[in-house]
């Protein structure tokens, strides 16, 4: 069979066939649409748009039948942990969460100075922090409230060598807050180290979670 | 008195006036937000399972007790939840990633440049949109956690991660006791928290920002937080 004879006879089966494809009005059912899928470059099947939404992946700029439209006001933040708790005055501390942290330091480091140098009064005269500090230098860096996340190596809020990498489940956090108010220049104050009559005051002695974290994502263990 | 008692009550005192409420992480931090389903607990961030990642997890509503108060915890529809990543130094947001709750998935957004940076936010629906069901709050649930685009997401109640002994800490506050046992109590253990976590490649992110870190000076940095915002 020749290209010619070819083309007439596919065309005879097809004009054929559509002679039994009638559709009427009233039998949509019959009606034959391509089949939609999620590649194909125009909206169809149950997408809400191009090769988007209903059985596809969500659309990115509209998810359909959701509302995330309006103003959200800013209540609470974090950084480092239990800064505006230890480090600024109780009365202060609502400020303290609607303040961008560009604008903390002049807004809040004379606050926490006062009340770092009223917690521990010979701060500086005992030879300041064990990162070096005196106490104008370490409420400027705490009044910097943002948590430091290395995007390198070790994440660690402190491990006893590296310092302010990130904030692990498990880093003793509070401790590393009591070392830095009460520890001295060499982190052992034996003013506060429990060392015979004198208070323990640079560890609350409590150094792990009581629920083991997981190795993988979320992390964070079960709810009791 | 002899000098050593002097300086153990002066410190006593001290920590009895200016910080009655030294209480735990973040957790019920200032009026406004003490209960409210904005309070944030504690925010942590560190390199994952995967060293190429990077983890953002941050905790609401702390001291749930174990049973019906953590089973019916809620995350609220109107609370926006938005981890901040500066990627330059500057103490200004560069990147969002925002979570928010509708109906029973928590829904993601970014990480995305911001349409305004600060105090004030709308939902970046131009940004991609990742979402995962919330997971119960029976004890012992399994996390439940979608994937998409090398992150993974949670949302639902976990064990609060915090550890204090703040009934001691309490004690000496109120001068019952002088300092800290060597061997200290968990006040936090046993109770719940309510989860947001994000992990995602940290090229997602951009390469840091090295200096910003005095002890770290060579380590590319990024400086994050994490806010709580309430619909208007």
């Amino acid at each position: 069979m020749n290209t010619m004879k070819k083309i007439l006879y596919i065309s005879f089966i097809v004009l054929t066939t559509m002679l039994f494809i009638q559709c009427s009005e009233d039998d949509n059912d019959n009606i034959i649409e391509p089949v939609a899928t999620c590649d194909d470059g125009i909206q169809n099947g149950d997408e809400t748009g191009i090769d988007c939404g209903g059985s596809c992946v969500s659309c990115p700029d509209e998810p359909v039948g959701i509302d995330f439209s309006g103003t959200y006001i800013q209540e609470d933040q974090v950084g480092r942990p239990a800064i505006s708790r230890v480090f600024v005055t109780p009365g202060l501390s609502d400020d303290y969460n609607v303040t961008i942290p560009s604008e903390m330091t002049s807004a809040f480091q004379g606050d926490m100075m006062a009340n770092l140098m009223v917690l521990n009064p010979d701060y500086d005269a005992n030879g300041g922090n064990g990162l070096g500090q005196d106490a104008e230098t370490f409420t400027t860096l705490l009044s910097r409230d943002v948590l430091w996340v290395a995007q390198t190596g070790i994440s660690t809020f402190y491990d006893g060598n590296t310092i302010f990498t990130g904030r692990k489940l498990g880093d003793d956090v509070m401790d590393f807050h009591l070392l830095l108010i009460f520890g001295g220049p060499d982190f052992e104050n034996p003013l506060f180290d429990g060392s015979g009559e004198n208070p323990l005051l640079i560890s609350d002695g409590v150094n792990a979670n009581d629920k083991p974290f997981l190795t993988s994502f979320p992390y964070v263990a079960s709810p009791f | 008195m002899n000098k050593k008692s002097i300086v153990t009550t002066a410190a006593i005192t001290c920590l009895l006036v200016v910080t009655p409420f030294l209480i735990s992480g973040d957790h019920l931090d200032a009026p406004a937000v003490t209960g409210t389903t904005s309070d944030l607990t504690g925010f942590y961030a560190f390199e994952g399972e995967n060293p190429n990642n990077i983890v953002l997890i941050a905790n609401l509503q702390g001291f749930l007790p174990p049973g019906a108060a953590t089973e019916n915890a809620a995350f609220d529809e109107d609370v926006l939840i938005e981890f901040n990543i500066d990627t330059t130094g500057n103490l200004s947001e560069d990147l969002v990633i925002q979570a928010v709750k509708r109906g029973d998935t928590m829904y993601f957004f970014g990480p995305t440049v911001p349409a305004s940076t600060g105090l004030q936010s709308e939902i970046a629906t131009f940004a991609p949109m990742n979402k995962v069901l919330i997971s119960e709050g029976t004890a012992d649930a399994e996390a439940i956690v979608s994937e998409n685009d090398g992150m993974k997401f949670f949302a639902g109640p976990r064990d609060d991660p915090f550890f204090f002994d703040l009934n001691r800490f309490n004690s000496i506050v109120n001068g019952e006791v002088s300092g800290f046992n060597a061997e200290g109590e968990d006040t936090f253990a046993g109770n719940n928290v309510l989860t947001i976590a994000v992990e995602l490649p940290k090229a997602m992110l951009g390469a840091g920002s090295v200096g910003t870190n005095p002890f770290e000076p060579n380590t590319p940095i990024y400086s994050m937080w994490v806010e709580s915002k309430r619909k208007q």
